[in-house]
């Protein structure tokens, strides 16, 4: 038994038709779903869909530095003569690759550990597990991925590094509770009956279960490290520039106040664009899972 | 039956706007209770027995719509009453019992703030006299130490002491008619009985109309002067309580009393085939001719107009046509 | 009551280890990770000896734990440690920039309970009609928009376009500083009878305080919308209802309690939200406080001060959810009495 049988049994157990027309019954949802489609296929496709490819890293114009909006440059270019769409489009892949990685990390991580302690709950393995993960939460989880990344050099891999530290005990407390509960149903106490290894229990029994949980979960988490990767990066303590990272373009245009106020807006409302998305996103689909 | 109706429902159609679409609940409802009479409803869940009693009081949640029909109450219909006079029959006239009395107590708030608030706006008395009203009533539904009930929040009494607080609501000042919707149901069986003796003895003693929800056929035949017999949101059957029980004549009539497992007998109570329909897309005609076993042509197209088959003895069956 | 004390006992029990916990994470990364503080402090063309003395100064020269011992040694003696950013006690620090950064949370927190009151019950009152869609649009922008964007945009519109409030700082210029009693500097401003200042502070506040206040806002009324949405379909409210209370009282009892639970419940996440994006809003509007000594510690390497900005803020979130969990048993009496 694979993590690819537990995906494809659970696929076949949701009826993902009806999930779908639940899902599409609601506008919001739908508008979520093609805010954060486009943002995906702009970070994917960033190099052909920006009109100055070549604006995202080193590259210096000072001719034509911090011109206006103009069909030219749409968001006007900054500073140094760049493109602010073009360094905005590349400022998508920065943000997504960010949550890809952090999320690739975490949620396995996080799942597992959350399952291993809501099984054991009576256990000293499950106690020490949820103790750990209570110390991580603790404390916001910006104050010690900012705490972590300026101990490291600030750059966007150690910002990575940092908001994975941060953020699996979010997913084992969700495991957690979902596991504590459904632990007490009849069909799992069937399948101890029957003399299932807890190992069975645990990913066949009882996480199918949380599979709608976790995946509202992942959709919606997408937009919050996005959030947190900006926010380092504003601060100084994350992507350091020439990355076209939209925090660091935020932080950077905001010395140019009011003056040159499209260098740091543009990229301002992307971010904002990409959490609204997601989020929507989310909601549309723990609706669909609980409605 | 003598004496004047106190509450007579006429032609009741309500149902509820779901995204789904509208189900359609209550499909011509028709009920009378005169002044004093205990009268009974039965019939199986889902078919509309409490939506019926909500309405009377118009409690029904946002999404019901009431599309045609008559609720008149000591001549007036409650449908077309002002704010005013609505209040005046929540507050004095008519009370009711709830199914569950776990989700009818707001579990935030005391026993007595809930009483104290509805004695106030009911009757504007002092706190003190408040007080000693629901304290009364709490005494009067057999809750031993009413102090501390009034003192406590719904979680720290039991699911049989709840249902004697609500039976205490329900007490508060002289009603004119107590509504019952299946105040046993959500009960544990140990106390079932206790909390209908308690419930018919005070009806008996404070001789008030009564209407008697329930799906206890036994607990119903026995307390009851005349019963109603309800299916997919109409009333099927209707006459004198002893006559109903022991000639039953609509076929869901006969079918729902022989579900009732008897100690004497050999054979094992029978199921009904079949299930309450789907409200979006109710069956045409009668609506039970998909369960019935006797279906005729004319069953699928029109509703079946009541019959008198013995005195005071109604059903609305084309069986009973013919003849 | 007495139950509910209890409750707060055995929560306070449960976080002390916790935060320990804590400490040791933090003191963990703060001498494992790559990186040298030492030579950081001392500049990049100290000599060796120099760095030396730091590191002995700051005992990096000898092993963790027993670094980690005479850490709590210090702190029993009310030291967090030597700055090597602003060269003094870290105690020093925390009691100099802690109360600015704490009169800024409380007055975003004073923002964000009062908006998403406003907005939840205008929302629930008219649930699925216009004022509740309105909300809807609100809530969704105030999510999705971070607190620095929010912070720049009204520094840009309400303090550069239109000068209605002052861009940045805590004193207009020209202010001389009410004398130091409390150290917030606004209840100073009270007690030394300087009312004008109390204005001006204030009036510096606004701005950043509404900033962080948003997001928070934007959550809690959508979960405040939600519950009365839920609990007016409630079988208790029918109850009620069928006994003649008022629609006005049944709406403003009834259901509004209930709906409050949840709200509150969450309140502690919204803190969290608050004590975080203080360190990007405190850098836009540059207030003296102590999420910007945070950044400043940080961007320096400073790892005492790195360890008592994150322990601070640590004490301070437990106490608030300790605080949030008093209101929420205050208003469901089934929490804590059913516990024990």
């Amino acid at each position: 038994m694979s993590f690819k049988d537990i995906f494809s049994e659970w696929i076949k157990t949701i009826e993902l038709g009806k999930k779908w027309y639940r899902f599409r019954r609601s506008p919001l949802s739908m508008i979520g779903l093609i805010i954060s489609l486009s943002t995906v296929v702009m970070a994917v496709f960033a190099p052909w869909i920006a009109p100055y490819p070549t604006h995202a890293g080193f590259f210096t114009d000072f001719k034509n530095a911090t011109q206006p909006p103009s069909w030219q440059h749409l968001f006007g270019t900054d500073e140094f003569g760049r493109d602010v769409l073009s360094r905005t489009i590349f400022g998508f892949r920065y943000s997504l690759m960010m949550a890809a990685v952090v999320l690739t990390l975490v949620v396995p991580t996080g799942v597992i550990l959350g399952l291993i302690a809501g099984y054991y709950r009576e256990r000293w393995i499950g106690k020490l597990i949820m103790r750990i993960a209570d110390i991580f939460i603790a404390v916001p989880p910006l104050v010690l991925a900012l705490s972590v990344c300026s101990l490291l050099t600030p750059s966007a891999f150690h910002a990575m590094m940092a908001v994975s530290l941060m953020w699996w005990p979010w997913y084992t407390r969700l495991l957690y509770n979902i596991t504590s509960s459904v632990k007490e149903e009849y069909f799992v106490y069937a399948a101890k009956v029957t003399g299932a290894s807890s190992f069975h229990i645990m990913f066949k029994e009882i996480f199918p279960n949380a599979m709608g949980a976790v995946l509202t979960k992942v959709t919606l988490d997408v937009g919050w490290v996005i959030l947190l990767g900006a926010s380092l990066s504003f601060v100084g303590l994350g992507a350091q520039p020439p990355t076209p990272d939209l925090g660091t373009m935020v932080a950077d245009g905001a010395k140019f106040l009011p003056d040159y106020w499209w260098i740091s807006l543009f990229p301002a409302l992307a971010i904002s664009y990409v959490i609204l998305g997601f989020n929507l996103l989310g909601d549309g689909i723990k609706d669909a899972f609980e409605g | 039956m003598n004496g004047e109706p106190l509450l007579e429902i006429k032609d009741l159609h309500v149902g509820y706007k779901t995204h789904m679409g509208i189900s359609h609940v209550l499909n011509g409802v028709h009920l009378t209770v005169h002044k004093g009479e205990r009268v009974g409803v039965i019939g199986e869940s889902g078919s509309g027995k409490t939506t019926t009693m909500k309405s009377i009081l118009r409690i029904l949640p946002s999404n019901a719509i009431i599309k045609k029909g008559e609720i008149v109450y000591n001549g007036k219909d409650v449908l077309k009453m002002s704010n005013e006079e609505l209040l005046t029959i929540r507050r004095k006239k008519i009370s009711m019992i709830f199914q569950d009395p776990t989700s009818a107590l707001n579990p935030l708030f005391k026993i007595g703030q809930i009483m104290l608030d509805i004695i106030k706006y009911s009757y504007n008395l002092e706190e003190k006299d408040a007080k000693e009203m629901a304290l009364k009533a709490l005494k009067e539904a057999a809750l031993p130490d009413p102090e501390r009930v009034f003192d406590s929040y719904p979680f720290q009494l039991s699911g049989g002491m709840r249902q004697r607080v609500c039976i205490a609501l329900a007490l508060i000042g002289e009603r004119e008619l107590i509504i019952a919707d299946e105040p046993t149901t959500n009960l544990d069986v140990t106390i079932k009985a206790q909390v209908l003796n308690l419930l018919t003895d005070l009806v008996k003693k404070k001789n008030v109309g009564w209407i008697f929800v329930s799906q206890a056929l036994g607990a119903v035949r026995e307390n009851v002067d005349r019963v109603y017999v309800m299916y997919a949101g109409n009333i099927i059957e209707w006459g004198p309580s002893e006559k109903v029980f022991s000639n039953p004549l609509h076929p869901y009539t006969q079918k729902l009393l022989e579900c009732v497992p008897k100690l004497t007998g050999k054979e094992f109570a029978k199921g009904i085939r079949g299930r309450i329909p789907n409200y979006f897309h109710p069956p045409s005609g009668c609506r039970f001719h998909p369960r019935c076993d006797y279906i005729m042509d004319n069953c699928k197209k029109n509703i079946p107009e009541p019959v008198e088959v013995e005195h005071e003895h109604f059903v609305s069956c084309y069986l009973y046509h013919r003849r | 009551m007495n139950a509910i004390w209890k409750y707060v006992g055995k929560r306070i029990l449960y976080i002390i280890p916790t935060l320990i916990g804590l400490s040791i994470l933090i003191f963990v990364l703060s001498r494992v990770l790559p990186g040298d503080p030492a030579r950081m402090a001392a500049g990049p063309n100290a000599p060796d000896w120099v760095i030396e003395q730091i590191r002995h100064q700051l005992r990096l020269d000898k092993p963790i734990w027993v670094q980690y011992y005479y850490w709590w040694v210090d702190l029993f003696h009310g030291d967090l440690g030597y700055s090597i950013y602003t060269k003094r006690s870290v105690t020093v620090d925390v009691i100099e920039y802690l109360p600015a950064s704490l009169q800024l949370i409380f007055l975003a927190a004073i923002f964000e309970i009062l908006g998403a009151l406003a907005l939840g019950i205008i929302a629930g009152r008219y649930a699925y009609r216009l004022p509740d869609n309105m909300v809807r649009v609100l809530a969704y922008i105030g999510i999705s928009v971070p607190s620095f964007v929010w912070g720049l945009l009204f520094q840009l519109v309400f303090a550069s376009l239109i000068p209605l409030f002052p861009t940045h700082g805590m004193y207009s210029y020209g202010t001389i500083p009410p004398p130091r009693i409390t150290g917030f500097s606004l209840l100073d401003a009270l007690l030394s009878g300087r009312i004008d200042t109390f204005v001006d502070i204030l009036w510096h506040m606004i701005l950043p305080a509404f900033a962080l206040s948003l997001g928070a806002m934007a959550q809690d009324a959508r979960i405040i919308r939600a519950g009365m949405v839920e609990n007016t379909e409630k079988e208790h409210v029918a109850l009620v209802r069928a006994y003649g209370i008022p629609e006005r009282t049944i709406f403003s009892k009834y259901i509004l309690k209930p709906s409050l639970v949840p709200a509150v419940t969450v309140m502690g996440m919204d803190i969290a939200s608050l004590l975080g994006n203080a360190f990007m809003v405190e850098l836009i509007y540059q207030w003296p406080g102590f999420s910007r000594y945070g950044i400043n510690v940080m961007l320096n390497k400073d790892i005492n001060g790195i360890v008592a900005v994150v322990l601070v803020i640590g004490i301070i979130f437990a106490i608030a959810n300790i605080i949030v969990d008093v209101v929420v048993a205050y208003l469901d009496p089934r929490i804590g009495r059913r516990a024990s």
